[in-house]
C-alpha cells in the first residue's frame, strides 16, 4: 500500500534515480489511487458523470454536453504538427485524487505534499504558496488566499469552487473569449474541463504576488483539462515576480562558507533546519534591479540579495510589547512564540529579526583529545609552521608576549606538549617574547590538517567543525587565551573579543560559539596603512569576533538552534550583473553568511499524453495583467492549450510563455485589443529537443484605434528538433494608428535542427504600422571554441551563448525560464556528445 | 637563463583526413619573439588553431608542451589555463554574449584564487581599453557583434593584456589595423615582451615586424618548417617573396 511508504526512503529512492538517469527528474510519478475515475474513453455518459461528481448546476452540465457535440463534429486540424498520435479512446478524462481538496496546508494529504516536495514546490511556508493554486491531477487541491486579498474582494479559487460559490460571476466570463465552437480542442476542454483557477481582481486592486499555476499530470494516459479564468476589473493590476543572490555571497557548508558561484550541484549546504542538504540545482541568471544589503546586529554577517529573495524573518511589529517614543519595545515572550516566515528582502526593515542558524550535525572523533584541542586553539591564535633549514625539518612555533599572563600560557602549552610525549622547547627570544617550539611531526601534521597555514588563510577542518559543542568550547577557550581580550563594561557585562585576519576563521568561531549557546557578532576593520616609528605598516582586513557572556545584555534571542538577530540597517543599490541561486533538497533553503534564506524553485512536470487547457483573460478598462506560464511536460505529451485575452480600453496584457517540454506543442496566446489604446506584449520562448515539434506563436487582433502589440518569439532547436513560429497580426479597418512589431529569432544547435516561420499578416487599416523581423542563428564549433580558448568550459560557453540569445528579453522573463532552458540545452548537448 | 614556455615536437595534424601539418618542431622560450612566416595555404593559421585545440583538427602525431606540461590532447580551456592565448586572424561574432560577462568569466576561470571584486575588475578592463583605444561603451556590447576589422583586432589585444597569458600566438594581428592602431598594438606587445611573455607572431607580410623585431624567424611551407633564421630572412621575404626558399 502506498501509505506504508516511508517518506525518507522514497526521497532517497528519488535522489538515487536522479543520479542514475539523466532525464528521470521529470519522470517520477507516484502511485495515488484515484478515488474515482471515469475510465477510458469519451462519451456523453463520461461528461454527465463528471458533471454529477462535481454536483454542477444545470447550466454547466448543458454547456458541457453542447461542447461535446461540437468536439465530436469538428475534424482534427490538418495544418501544423501531426496529431495522429492522440488516441481519444484511450485517455482518462477525469480522475479524482484520493482526498478531497483542502483549504489550508495542514489539510493537504501527506502524499500530495510529498509530491509537491519532489516537484520542488516549497511546502513549508504557506504564504509563499498562497499565490498559486497547485493543480494536482484534475482537482485544485490547494487554494489558499491571503486574508488581505479577501478583504479587498479578490476571489482566487479553483474553478469548481467558483462555479458553486460565485455562479453569476463565472457565468459572465466562462467560455466567452473562447467558446467551444472556436476549435476542436477548445470544445474538448469545454466538455471535460476539470480544475484550473478562477481569479477575480476587483476595480483598482493591485496584486503583487505571482499569478502562476503549477501543473502536473499524474498517472499515464490521463488528460489534463484545466480551465482558468482571470478577470482584472477596471484599473486592477496583476503581476509576477521572482529573484536571486550575487556571485560573491557566502553560503554555509557547515565547516566553511563558500562563494555561491563556486558551489556545484550535489555539493552539501546547511539548510534552515541546521542540517546538511544536497544542492539539487544551481541557477545563474543576469539581474538588473535593486540589490538589498541586509546588515544585522553583527555587521560582518551582512549579506546581499535581490529585492524579492525570501529571507527567513520575524517582523518587529509582530513581537512588539509596546511602542514608546516611536520605538518598538520587543517582547521576548512574543519573540519566542513567533514563527519565522519567509519574506521578500524589500519587505524587511530596521529592527526586524532575521534567523542565524546553528548547524546541528555532530560527529565526534575519539582520536582528537583535549591536549590536541588546546594545542590547536593556541596554534590558530599564535602558531606558525616553518621549515628549519639547518635541521631539515618542519618546526611549529608559538610566540607569546612577555607579560606574566603570557608567560603562564606559554608554560601551560609547554607542559601540554611535553605531557603528550612530544619534543618541545621554550625560550625567551630577544628578551621580548616567550617562544614555544616543537618539531613533533604528528602535532605539526595535526595542526596543518585541521587549522591550515598562514594567518589569513587559517581555518578549521570539517572534522573539527563537526566535533561536539563541549570539545569546540575547549578549543575556543584556548584560542581566546591567545588572540582574545576581555573587556569589563559598565554594569558588569563581560565582553570577550578576538581579532583575526582570517575571514573563514571568524565565521567558524561564530558558528562554534552558536553551538555553545552564544551569539557572537563579527565586525570588520578595513585594511589600512599606518606608520609606526617611521615605518610604513600595511594592516590586513581584520575580523573582530565579539560576544558577551551575560545573555541579558544581548539583543539577540535564542531558540533551539535559531538565533533571532535584529537588523541594524538595510541598504539598497542598483545592480546589473549575474546572480546565483540554489535549489536545495528537502528544506528548500540555505544559509547566507549564516542566515536562512529560501531557495529557488522551478516547476517540473510529469508524463502523460494530452494537455488541453483553456486560459481566458479579461483585462477590463485601464487594467494591467501579466500571465506567465512555463511548461516542461515529458516528451510524450501533446500540449494543445488555448489562451486568449480580451483587452479593453487602455488596458495592457502581458503574455510570457515558456514551452520547454512535450512531444508536440501548439500554442498561440492571443490578445483581442478591443478598446481604444489597448496594448499587448507577447513573449515566448520555445525549446524543441530531439523528436519534438513546437509550433508556437502569438496573435494580436487590433479591433480599435491606437492599439499596439509586440510579439517576440525566441526558439531553440536541438538535435532534430523542430520549432515553428506561427503568428497572426490582424488590423481591422478603423483600427487607426494601430502599431505592431513582430520579432522571431531562432537558434539552431545542430545541423539537423530546423525552424520555420509562418507569419500571417492581415492589415486592412491604411494608417496602421506593422513590422516583422526574423533572424536565424547557429551555435557552431567556432563560437564555442573561441569562448573556450579564453578559459571557459564547454558548459559555460554553451550556456553563455544560449543566455546571450535570450539576452534582450531576459529582463522580462522569470528566471526559471532562463535557467530551465539553459539546463535543458546543456543536458541535450551533453547527450549528443558534441556540438556542430 | 632561458626557460621554455612552448615546445612543439614533430606535430602532425589533419582535417577531414587531409594532412595539413606535417611534422612541426618549434621551441619558444620566455621573453622571446618568434615570427612564423609562409605563403598562403602553408598551414600557418592551422598551426594556431591546432595549438589551441580546435576540434576541427585531429592531431595524428607529435606533442605540444606548455611549461613542460603535455597539452597535446587537452581541452581548449585547459590550454588557456596553462597560459596559452591565440589572437585569432578572423575573430568570430558571438551574438548576445556581452563582453563584460565574457571577460569576467574568462578571468575568473584563469585566476580562480584572485576573486577580484567586480568593480576593481572593470576598472582594470577600462584602463586597458584606453590603452588599446577602445571606447568604454564596448564593454556592454556583444562579442565582435558589428565590430569593424580593426575593432575586432583591438578586442583580441585587449583580451591578451587582461588574461595575462604566458605564451601568445598572434595570427595576422596587423591586418585590418591602421597605422595608429598598429602602434598601440605594438606598444602592448612590447609591454608583455618586457614581462618575459613568449610570442609567436604568425604573419604573411611583415608590416608588424617593422615595429616588433623578432629574434627568430621560421618559414612554413606546405605544413613543414623549411627554414629557421633571423630578421634577415624576413627582410629577404619582403624583397623577394617566398620563391627563393626551397622545401
Amino acid at each position: 500500500m502506498v501509505e506504508d511508504y516511508n517518506k525518507d526512503e522514497e526521497i532517497e529512492k528519488l535522489t538515487e534515480s536522479l543520479k542514475h538517469s539523466k532525464k528521470s527528474d521529470f519522470e517520477f510519478h507516484d502511485t495515488i489511487n484515484p478515488v474515482y475515475s471515469t475510465g477510458a474513453g469519451l462519451t456523453r455518459k463520461t461528461v454527465e458523470e463528471i458533471s454529477d461528481i462535481k454536483h454542477e448546476p444545470d447550466w454547466m452540465r448543458r454547456s458541457r454536453l453542447k461542447a461535446l457535440e461540437i468536439f465530436l463534429s469538428k475534424p482534427m486540424p490538418t495544418w501544423g504538427p501531426d496529431l495522429s498520435g492522440i488516441d481519444f479512446d484511450n485517455l482518462t478524462y477525469y480522475s479524482k485524487p484520493g482526498e478531497t481538496k483542502a483549504k489550508n496546508w495542514d489539510e493537504v494529504p501527506d502524499k500530495i505534499k510529498e509530491t509537491f516536495d519532489k516537484l520542488g514546490i516549497p511546502q513549508m511556508e504557506q504564504k509563499y504558496l498562497a499565490g498559486s493554486v497547485a493543480q494536482y491531477d484534475s482537482e485544485g487541491v490547494y487554494g489558499s488566499l491571503r486574508k488581505e486579498w479577501e478583504d479587498k474582494g479578490v476571489i482566487f479559487t479553483d474553478l469548481d469552487t467558483a462555479v458553486q460559490e460565485h455562479p453569476d460571476l463565472v457565468k459572465d466570463y466562462y467560455c466567452r473569449a473562447i467558446p467551444p465552437s472556436d476549435n476542436k480542442f477548445a470544445a474538448l476542454n469545454g466538455a471535460v474541463w476539470s480544475g484550473g483557477s478562477f481569479l477575480y481582481v476587483p476595480k483598482n486592486v493591485t496584486i503583487d504576488m505571482p499569478l502562476q499555476t503549477y501543473f502536473r499530470m499524474n498517472g499515464e494516459q490521463s488528460g489534463q483539462f484545466e480551465h482558468t479564468i482571470v478577470v482584472a476589473d477596471e484599473g486592477a493590476k496583476v503581476h509576477y515576480i521572482e529573484g536571486c543572490l550575487p556571485e560573491d555571497e557566502l553560503v554555509s557548508q557547515g565547516d566553511k562558507f563558500v562563494r555561491i558561484d563556486e558551489l556545484l550541484t550535489d555539493n552539501e549546504v546547511v539548510s534552515n533546519t541546521g542540517n546538511k542538504r544536497k544542492i539539487t540545482r544551481k541557477y545563474v541568471h543576469p539581474y538588473n534591479g535593486f540589490m538589498y544589503k541586509i546588515i544585522p546586529l553583527s555587521p560582518g554577517n551582512a549579506f546581499k540579495a535581490t529585492s524579492e529573495h525570501p529571507v527567513l524573518s520575524i517582523k518587529k511589529e509582530e513581537v512588539t510589547s509596546r511602542i514608546r517614543n516611536g520605538y518598538n519595545e520587543i517582547s521576548t515572550k512574543k519573540l519566542m512564540e513567533a514563527e519565522p516566515q519567509y519574506r521578500r528582502t524589500d519587505e524587511l526593515s530596521v529592527g526586524d529579526f532575521i534567523v542565524y542558524v546553528s548547524p546541528v550535525a555532530t560527529e565526534d572523533d575519539d582520536s582528537i583529545n583535549e591536549s590536541m584541542l588546546k594545542i590547536l586553539g593556541l596554534y590558530m591564535a599564535e602558531g606558525s609552521i616553518s621549515f628549519n633549514k639547518a635541521l631539515n625539518v618542519d618546526q611549529m612555533t608559538f610566540s607569546f608576549g612577555r607579560s606574566e599572563k603570557e608567560k603562564e600560557i606559554a608554560y601551560d602549552l609547554y607542559n601540554i606538549i611535553k605531557e603528550s610525549g612530544e619534543q618541545v622547547n621554550i625560550f625567551m627570544a630577544g628578551k621580548k617574547y616567550y617562544t614555544v617550539s616543537t618539531y613533533s611531526k604528528p602535532l605539526i601534521k595535526f595542526c596543518l590538517e585541521n587549522g591550515g597555514k598562514y594567518a589569513d588563510k587559517k581555518a578549521f577542518s570539517d572534522k573539527i567543525m563537526k566535533l561536539p559543542a563541549e570539545k569546540q568550547k575547549l578549543l575556543i577557550d584556548y584560542y581566546l587565551k591567545g588572540d582574545g581580550n576581555i573587556y569589563l563594561k559598565k554594569g558588569k557585562s563581560k565582553m570577550i573579543r578576538a581579532a583575526t585576519v582570517s575571514r573563514a576563521l571568524a565565521f567558524q568561531l561564530q558558528e562554534m560559539l552558536s553551538r555553545n549557546n552564544i551569539f557572537a557578532s563579527i565586525m570588520i576593520r578595513p585594511a589600512s596603512s599606518d606608520e609606526i616609528s617611521g615605518r610604513a605598516i600595511q594592516r590586513k582586513e581584520q575580523y573582530i569576533v565579539e560576544y558577551t557572556e551575560n545573555i541579558k545584555f544581548s539583543r539577540v534571542r535564542h531558540k533551539n538552534n535559531y538565533y533571532y538577530v535584529p537588523i541594524k540597517k538595510v541598504e539598497r543599490e542598483e545592480y546589473n550583473d549575474i546572480v546565483y541561486n540554489l535549489e536545495v533538497e528537502t528544506d528548500d533553503s540555505y544559509l547566507v553568511k549564516g542566515f536562512a534564506v529560501h531557495n529557488c524553485t522551478a516547476p517540473k512536470y510529469n508524463t502523460s499524453s494530452l494537455h488541453t487547457a483553456i486560459v481566458e483573460i479579461y483585462a477590463r478598462k485601464n487594467s494591467d495583467v501579466k500571465y506567465t506560464s512555463v511548461q516542461n511536460w515529458s516528451d510524450s505529451v501533446y500540449n494543445l492549450p488555448v489562451k486568449r485575452a480580451w483587452v479593453d480600453e487602455n488596458a495592457h496584457m502581458d503574455w510570457v510563455t515558456g514551452e520547454l517540454g512535450s512531444k508536440v506543442t501548439m500554442i498561440y496566446p492571443s490578445s483581442y485589443l478591443r478598446g481604444r489604446g489597448a496594448s499587448t506584449s507577447n513573449l515566448q520562448i520555445t525549446l524543441a529537443t530531439k523528436d519534438t515539434f513546437k509550433d508556437a506563436g502569438g496573435k494580436a487582433l487590433h479591433l480599435a484605434p491606437d492599439t499596439t502589440s509586440r510579439i517576440v518569439s525566441k526558439s531553440i532547436s536541438l538535435d532534430n528538433g523542430l520549432t515553428a513560429y506561427r503568428g497572426l497580426v490582424r488590423m481591422n479597418e478603423g483600427a487607426k494608428r494601430a502599431k505592431s512589431h513582430v520579432q522571431c529569432d531562432a537558434l539552431l544547435i545542430n545541423s539537423d535542427s530546423k525552424n520555420y516561420t509562418y507569419p500571417y499578416d492581415e492589415i486592412y487599416e491604411p494608417t496602421a504600422e506593422f513590422s516583422h523581423e526574423a533572424t536565424v542563428g547557429k551555435i557552431g564549433t567556432d563560437e564555442l571554441t573561441y569562448l573556450r580558448s579564453r578559459g571557459l568550459s564547454e558548459d559555460e560557453a554553451s550556456s553563455m551563448i544560449v543566455l546571450g540569445f535570450m539576452d534582450d528579453i531576459m529582463k522580462e522573463i522569470p528566471m526559471e525560464f532562463a535557467v530551465e532552458m539553459n539546463r535543458l540545452v546543456k543536458l541535450e548537448m551533453s547527450k549528443m556528445g558534441a556540438v556542430g | 637563463m632561458t626557460e621554455t614556455v612552448l615546445e612543439i615536437k614533430n606535430l602532425k595534424a589533419e582535417v577531414d583526413g587531409k594532412e595539413i601539418l606535417k611534422g612541426i618542431n618549434l621551441t619558444v622560450n620566455y621573453g622571446e619573439i618568434h615570427a612564423l612566416m609562409g605563403p598562403n595555404g602553408a598551414g600557418k593559421s592551422t598551426l594556431g588553431e591546432v595549438l589551441i585545440g580546435h576540434p576541427n583538427y585531429t592531431v595524428t602525431d607529435g606533442k605540444i608542451l606548455i611549461n613542460g606540461k603535455d597539452i597535446t590532447h587537452a581541452a581548449p580551456e585547459d590550454r588557456a589555463r596553462a597560459g596559452l592565448f591565440l589572437a585569432f586572424q578572423n575573430p568570430i561574432t558571438v551574438s548576445g554574449v556581452k563582453i563584460s560577462t565574457f571577460l569576467r568569466m574568462a578571468y575568473n576561470n584563469l585566476y580562480p584564487d584572485e576573486k577580484m571584486p567586480l568593480k576593481e575588475f572593470f576598472n582594470m578592463v577600462k584602463e586597458v581599453m584606453k590603452d588599446v583605444d577602445m571606447d568604454e561603451s564596448f564593454i556592454t556590447r556583444a562579442i565582435n557583434d558589428g565590430f569593424s576589422g580593426g575593432e575586432r583586432k583591438r578586442f583580441e589585444v585587449l583580451q591578451m593584456v587582461i588574461l595575462r597569458p604566458k605564451i601568445v600566438i598572434l595570427d595576422e594581428i596587423d591586418s585590418g589595423l591602421d597605422v595608429d592602431a598598429l602602434k598601440l598594438v605594438s606598444a602592448e606587445i612590447k609591454k608583455m615582451y618586457n614581462q618575459k611573455v613568449g610570442f609567436l607572431i604568425i604573419t604573411h607580410y611583415q608590416r608588424i615586424l617593422k615595429d616588433i623585431i623578432p629574434e627568430f624567424v621560421h618559414v612554413l611551407k606546405d605544413g613543414k618548417i623549411v627554414m629557421n633564421g633571423d630578421k634577415n630572412v624576413s627582410d629577404r621575404i619582403e624583397d623577394e617573396g617566398y620563391d627563393w626558399i626551397k622545401e
